[in-house]
Order: C-alpha cells, then sequence, then structure tokens
C-alpha cells in the first residue's frame, strides 16, 4: 500500500475508479441511477444521482448507514484494484454535504439561544459524526462551549456559555 | 441477490474463483452462505467485521426492493 498523501490527479484518479465500481454495484442492485465522480475544494467525492426517489432514499439508509457500507465497499475494492488507500467519499445526492450543513445551521441555533437566554441548550441525540461537526461549528462561534451527555445510541450535545 | 453476494466477495479476494455462494430458506427468507479460498476469510470479513457487516448492509437494501428479508453467514 502506498501511504504517500496522494495529489490531486490520484485523487481524480481514484474518483474515476470509484465512479466505475459504484455503477457495477448500482446495476447488481438492479437500481437505475448514475454515479459521477465530483470535486468540491480539495475534496473528490462520488455523487449518486438520477434515480427513483425510493431507491436515493434506500442508497442512503437510516442515519446514512447504507451509503456508509458502499462507501466502505467501494474504498475496499478499489484500494485492492488500484494498490492505494482510497481518499474518495461516495454520496446520494449531497447527502452528507446537505446533512452537514444542516446540523452546523442547528448548531449556530443552539449557540445563538444559549447566549440569549444564558442556558445551556440540549440538542436531538446524534451519532458521533453528527456530533463532531456539532463541535467543530461551535468552537468557530465566540462565546459558547459545546459537550456531549448520554450513552449512545441517544447521546447528545449540549450547547452552553463559555465559562 | 446471489449474484451480488457474489460479485461483492470476488471482488475481495485474490482468489476470485475460489469465491462459492451456497443459497438457501428458511422460514424467514433466503440465507446466503459463502466460502471463500483457504486463508482469504478475512479479506471478507474486515477488520472487527466490518467488511461483512458492509456486504450485509447492502445486500439487505437490495432485498428490501423485493420486500425480502436475507441473511448473509461467512463460514471457513
Amino acid at each position: 500500500m502506498n501511504s504517500d498523501v496522494p495529489d490531486e490527479v490520484d485523487l481524480e484518479e481514484q474518483a474515476d475508479a470509484v465512479a466505475d465500481f459504484v455503477e457495477e454495484l448500482l446495476g447488481q442492485m438492479d437500481i437505475d441511477a448514475i454515479a459521477e465522480p465530483a470535486q468540491q475544494g480539495e475534496r473528490f467525492y462520488v455523487d449518486i444521482l438520477e434515480g427513483p426517489p425510493e431507491d436515493l432514499a434506500l442508497l442512503i439508509g437510516k442515519h446514512g448507514q447504507t451509503l456508509d457500507a458502499i462507501q466502505e465497499l467501494a474504498r475496499n475494492v478499489v484500494g485492492r484494484r488500484l494498490d492505494e488507500r482510497i481518499r474518495v467519499l461516495v454520496d446520494v445526492e449531497d447527502y452528507r454535504k446537505r446533512r452537514a450543513s444542516r446540523l452546523e445551521e442547528r448548531a449556530r441555533e443552539a449557540a445563538e439561544r444559549a447566549l440569549a437566554t444564558g442556558q445551556e441548550q440540549e440538542l436531538e441525540p446524534m451519532d458521533a459524526l453528527e456530533r463532531k461537526i456539532v463541535h467543530d461549528a461551535v468552537a468557530s462561534i465566540v462565546g459558547v462551549q459545546s459537550g456531549s451527555r448520554g450513552e449512545d445510541p441517544n447521546r447528545f450535545v449540549v450547547v452552553s456559555p463559555a465559562d | 441477490m446471489k449474484e451480488l453476494v457474489e460479485f461483492l466477495c470476488r471482488e475481495l479476494v485474490d482468489d476470485a474463483d475460489a469465491v462459492r455462494v451456497h443459497e438457501a430458506f428458511d422460514e424467514r427468507g433466503p440465507v446466503y452462505t459463502v466460502t471463500v479460498a483457504p486463508g482469504e476469510l478475512g479479506k471478507v470479513i474486515g477488520r472487527g467485521g466490518r467488511t461483512a457487516k458492509a456486504i450485509r448492509t447492502v445486500v439487505r437494501a437490495a432485498a428490501t426492493r423485493q420486500h425480502v428479508s436475507v441473511r448473509v453467514d461467512f463460514e471457513d
């Protein structure tokens, strides 16, 4: 395995190879959708598009778990094909991107309420990745801090005025 | 569904031709039992069972469209 950080050309090649694999997988699953390599800033990802909405929802799964499984298999298989560590994400109609911006919005709202009321704000239960997005968003706002409480799968973020 | 299990497992091992998927049915639906070449089971199971879990998740999602519940087992 090549442990060097891949440059942009390698990542573009990885994204093409991941898109090829995902299209094969969609064919095997009998789902009529396309997989398209895409780039956002320095990140390369493969977006699954243009399928029937109920099939795209199925590919995302509960809390994105089917999408995570597809990405795990894609990285594994394409990693074997290219003999490289694969850094490309797989998304469905920008679900990950939209989920991240929705969580950042929730974090901002909670921070504003915490600042306005001086009271801590509890958010709904989230998985570790979702909580991380919220913690990162809160960390960029002056005057508030965040922590987590409870046990998975009911662990949630608390946003409070900074000490 | 059997073809999907075969496709994924063949892509994950060195000896693709040694992959066998046996299909059986119990009261809950189809059960697929995967066998691979000696020494290659770890490649379809993955670290901490990650790969096996991903295979099961994807196969279950595909089966949902046909309104069946499936099981995938891996055997030495």
